[in-house]
């Protein structure tokens, strides 16, 4: 069995897994920092949400219909997503980030595109719309994660 | 291993500790959790600029490897501050110079979504491997939803450019490579992981 030293009483230990052929794994990690580093991923994804389908909505011109706002919009969110996880990478790292952003930048640069094409709307209106998008993708994400963390069944691998 | 992957990851080696920092803030406990179960001779397979040196127990004999000149240049610095020995040599994966049954246990981090052919080099792992050596990784792969799994397809060309192939499949590789997978631990999404195996010893035949 390989057991770590714990570090200290405000130490976190996360998911303690038991393997028959190879013991435990006990991971400790700061407790604040594993919050900051969540906190982190859902400010990174709420931000996607909101800039990218306030640059959606800048980007698709009323005039150009709404498919062609619909293909503008998604292009200019995917650029702008990039933007802003690159600098939140640095914090926690890209894999927590990287699908539930991009899962925003779409949906968001899509909904944005087409409807910018079809009504005038404020940028904030876009933006507000844009954070809560966000923010209900990342939970799904952060429901998704928990339900698959930890160890693999043999059966299931 | 070609000019192009070589001029990629040297490339890269400029970066690296900058681009991985919040990679080692958020897995750094995972990795030095595997890596504790290193036995008697370690090899680590893509050393990189020397980062996961940190996560080793102390006393250990280590070969750490990488195919980039520029990583070992950078890794060798960062070896001095081991308590161990360790020593930083330039090779590549798919063609070790070692001799069969050479070490007791092999570490990669983040090696297998980039070396160019994986089972050809989980293969060599199991060569230089003793019998039922252990292999211990921390590696990212394809996410097993369809959805998910499909957009990683999508953009992994265009992250190959300059980085890692995001989509692999890396549990079956260490098995076509002949391993027995003993353990899979999901860390992020299926799409971060640890895996366990055991270099059972090949079959003549096989």
């Amino acid at each position: 069995m390989t057991e770590s030293n714990p570090a200290s009483s405000r130490d976190v230990t996360f998911i303690i897994s038991v393997a028959p052929e190879s013991g435990y794994i006990k991971c400790h990690m700061d407790n604040k920092t594993a919050i900051l580093l969540r906190l982190s991923d859902y400010v990174a994804v709420v931000l996607t949400g909101a800039l990218c389908m306030a640059a959606a909505g800048a980007a698709a011109p009323s005039t150009w219909g709404m498919f062609a706002g619909m293909i503008i919009g998604m292009v200019a969110s995917m650029i702008v997503m990039i933007a802003v996880i690159l600098p939140f990478s640095l914090i926690g790292g890209i894999f927590d980030i990287v699908m539930p952003a991009m899962i925003t930048a779409m949906f968001v640069g899509m909904a944005g595109g087409m409807w910018s094409a079809t009504a005038d709307v404020a940028t904030g209106t876009f933006a507000a719309y844009g954070f809560v998008a966000g923010l209900v993708i990342q939970i799904m994400f952060h429901i998704y994660h928990i339900s698959l963390q930890g160890e693999v069944l043999e059966t299931e691998r | 291993m070609s000019e192009h992957h070589i001029g990629k990851w040297d490339n890269a080696s400029k970066g690296f500790d900058i681009m991985n920092m919040g990679i080692e803030r958020r897995y750094g406990p995972y990795k030095r959790e595997l890596f504790s179960k290193c036995q008697g001779d370690v090899m680590l397979v893509a050393a990189g600029t020397g980062l996961d040196f940190q996560y080793f127990p102390d006393g250990l004999k280590i070969t750490a490897i990488d195919f980039s000149p520029k990583m070992v240049e950078k890794a060798k610095v960062k070896a001095e501050d081991y308590d161990g020995e360790l020593e930083v040599v330039e090779a590549d994966v798919m063609n070790l110079d070692f001799p069969g049954a050479s070490f007791d246990t092999v570490v990669t981090s983040c090696t297998f979504c980039s070396v160019p052919d994986p089972i050809k080099g989980l293969k060599e792992i199991h060569r230089v491997l003793k019998p039922d050596g252990k292999l211990l990784m921390f590696e990212h792969v394809r996410a097993g939803n369809f959805l998910l799994g499909a957009m990683m397809d999508i953009v992994a060309p265009f992250v190959a450019k300059a980085g890692p192939e995001i989509n692999r499949d890396t549990a079956g590789n260490v098995r076509k490579a002949g391993f027995e997978l003993t353990r899979e631990f999901n860390i992020s999404y299926d799409m971060v992981k640890l895996f366990e195996a055991v270099a059972r010893p090949q079959r003549v035949g096989n």
